[in-house]
């Protein structure tokens, strides 16, 4: 007769087993997994409207079909809305791209004569030389890597096409699916496990929802600031910023390095770089020390300080993934741990 | 669990069940009254378990997390006293429900439920209730007033014990005093 702590044992090895398991599938899957992980993701934000419209009276399927449908259309308005907005933005900046050039060339050739005035030994010839020997090697190069490329824009395509058809299904057969799961969990642990799976959808629920308010906050502010400052297409500059801002700090560099580029080539090297970077750092400022700590460290359940040690070593580990997984992965470790925690005490407590 | 089962609830593929949660869902009185809608939208917040003969399904001093309603087979609820015995404090059946007082706080199960026989619970959990409640804040509200019926009648009933015990142990010591 097994008691309940070597029957903990056992539960801990199959829990290990099925870790191990899934880690080495995922690891031996790598990019094809990547459809499927995303599909997983916009599933997971989209399914609280499924079931809003759900709650409407319209059945599982009838609320999937109406939310492709709205998005469909949605994004052919835009596309109408925004079409002749960027068609006319794109002809000011034809208009304005042999200036932008003519300036650039111009301090190029300034910075050039500087440089040769400085450093004589450095002869023209050979700078030319080596430009269009760089120029030759990278179209020879690009030449050479087209087939991969067709691959990689084949690749592209199915993902865009597997994303929502996986999606589909995940929304209309997530309930199914979480009961599948659940029905697998053995009786000893099913509210242990349904605990737990409550707990990190929270969790993770929250923290988008803070994500997206961050990025939002982050976005207005770089818009409002650089309009203010008077830099050309501030407004465009700062949702950029605040989209990209799904990505800690990349955001605010991506929105000042933008602005200062438009900066100088429309208005030059005058005070209002100066005032460009100015902006983009007090929105950093007020992001890294005040928005980040307070949403993110509340939405993760994390203290403020854990949170910046995880983007910090997150980033170092793995890069823009880590620094993007790092935060929610974290909050949910945490939970895990809790639970298995309070399990193993549990049963620590009870007699062998 | 066997796999068909998992198989057949991740693609709806393999033997029909016999079954559903809605028709359990709708024989409980508990739920009785309740429109085919609120029924529809219990169905999916509700987890129907199956125990083998002697299988725990939860134990005293265990985190609770929400209650259950026997479906078939038989439950007993029993207690552990202090010489490590245990007493079988009621034996559930069909539409009796149990660990509802884990619906309303998040006090530890007072006492272990194990299954007399082969037997299916419908599980009904705290997350799922409070979200429920919150879309259907009638059906929610039709749920916890059956809850609340049941646990104020086994208060009423558990009074009526407690005033029956001080008259035994006067009976008792009266009884002493004759002889």
């Amino acid at each position: 007769m097994i008691t309940p702590r070597q029957q903990l044992w056992v539960d801990a090895g199959v829990v290990a087993a099925l870790v191990i398991m899934v880690g080495l599938l995922m690891y031996g899957l790598g990019a094809l997994l990547l459809p499927f992980a995303i599909a997983c993701f916009v599933a997971y934000v989209l399914l609280p409207i499924v079931e809003w419209l759900e709650r409407r009276g319209l059945t599982r399927k009838a609320a999937v079909v109406a939310l492709y449908g709205g998005f469909a259309m949605a994004l052919a308005g835009t596309l109408v809305l925004i079409v002749p907005v960027v068609g006319r933005e794109l002809s000011v900046l034809r208009q304005k791209l042999p200036q932008y050039s003519d300036k650039a060339q111009t301090r190029l050739q300034s910075l050039q004569q500087d440089f040769e005035a400085k450093f004589p030994e450095f002869e023209q010839a050979n700078l030319a030389e080596s430009i269009t020997k760089k120029a030759t090697d990278t179209v020879a190069s690009a030449l050479q890597q087209l087939p991969e490329l067709l691959l990689n824009l084949f690749t592209l395509a199915s993902i865009f096409v597997l994303i929502p058809l996986i999606t589909w299904y995940l929304l209309i057969e997530s309930r199914n699916i979480k009961k599948g799961v659940l029905e697998a969990v053995p009786n000893r642990h099913f509210e242990s496990v349904l605990n737990l799976l409550h707990r990190v959808d929270l969790n993770l629920s929250n923290y988008l929802a803070g994500q997206v308010a961050e990025s939002l906050l982050v976005g207005i502010m770089s818009a409002v600031g650089y309009s203010l400052i008077g830099v050309p297409f501030g407004m465009v500059i700062g949702i950029v910023a605040g989209v990209i801002n799904i990505i800690p700090y990349v955001g605010f560099i991506v929105g000042m390095v933008v602005a200062a580029a438009v900066t100088v080539l429309d208005i030059g090297f005058t005070i209002t770089l100066l005032h460009v970077v100015m902006v983009g750092l007090s929105v950093h400022i007020v992001d890294a020390f005040v928005i980040q700590p307070t949403i993110l460290s509340r939405t993760a359940n994390l203290h403020p300080l854990t949170v910046l040690m995880v983007l910090l070593i997150g980033g170092h580990l793995f890069g823009v993934w880590g620094v993007i997984l790092g935060v929610p992965a974290v909050g949910v470790g945490k939970i895990v741990g809790q639970a298995a925690w309070a399990i193993v005490s549990r049963h620590s407590a009870e007699p062998a | 669990m066997n796999l068909d089962a998992i198989w057949s609830k991740l693609f709806g593929k393999g033997p029909a069940a016999e079954k559903t949660l809605g028709d359990y869902l709708s024989a409980l009185p508990l739920f009785q009254g309740l429109s085919s809608r609120e029924l529809r939208a219990l169905e999916q917040q509700v987890y129907l378990r199956r125990y083998a003969d002697g299988e725990v399904i939860f134990r005293e001093g265990d985190p609770s997390f929400g209650m259950y309603i026997v479906v078939s087979g038989a439950i007993s609820i029993e207690r552990r006293v202090p010489d490590e015995r245990r007493i079988i404090l009621a034996t559930l059946l069909p539409g009796d429900f149990l660990g509802e007082m884990g619906l309303m706080d998040d006090a530890p199960r007072s006492a272990t439920a194990v299954a007399k026989g082969p037997s299916e619970a419908i599980g009904l959990f705290g997350p799922e209730l409070q979200k429920l409640t919150q879309h259907h804040p009638d059906l929610g509200l039709k749920i916890f007033t059956s809850v609340g019926r049941s646990l104020c009648s086994r208060l009423r009933r558990a009074n009526e014990e407690l005033q029956r015990i001080p008259r035994a142990q006067e009976s008792v010591v009266r009884g002493a005093g004759h002889e």
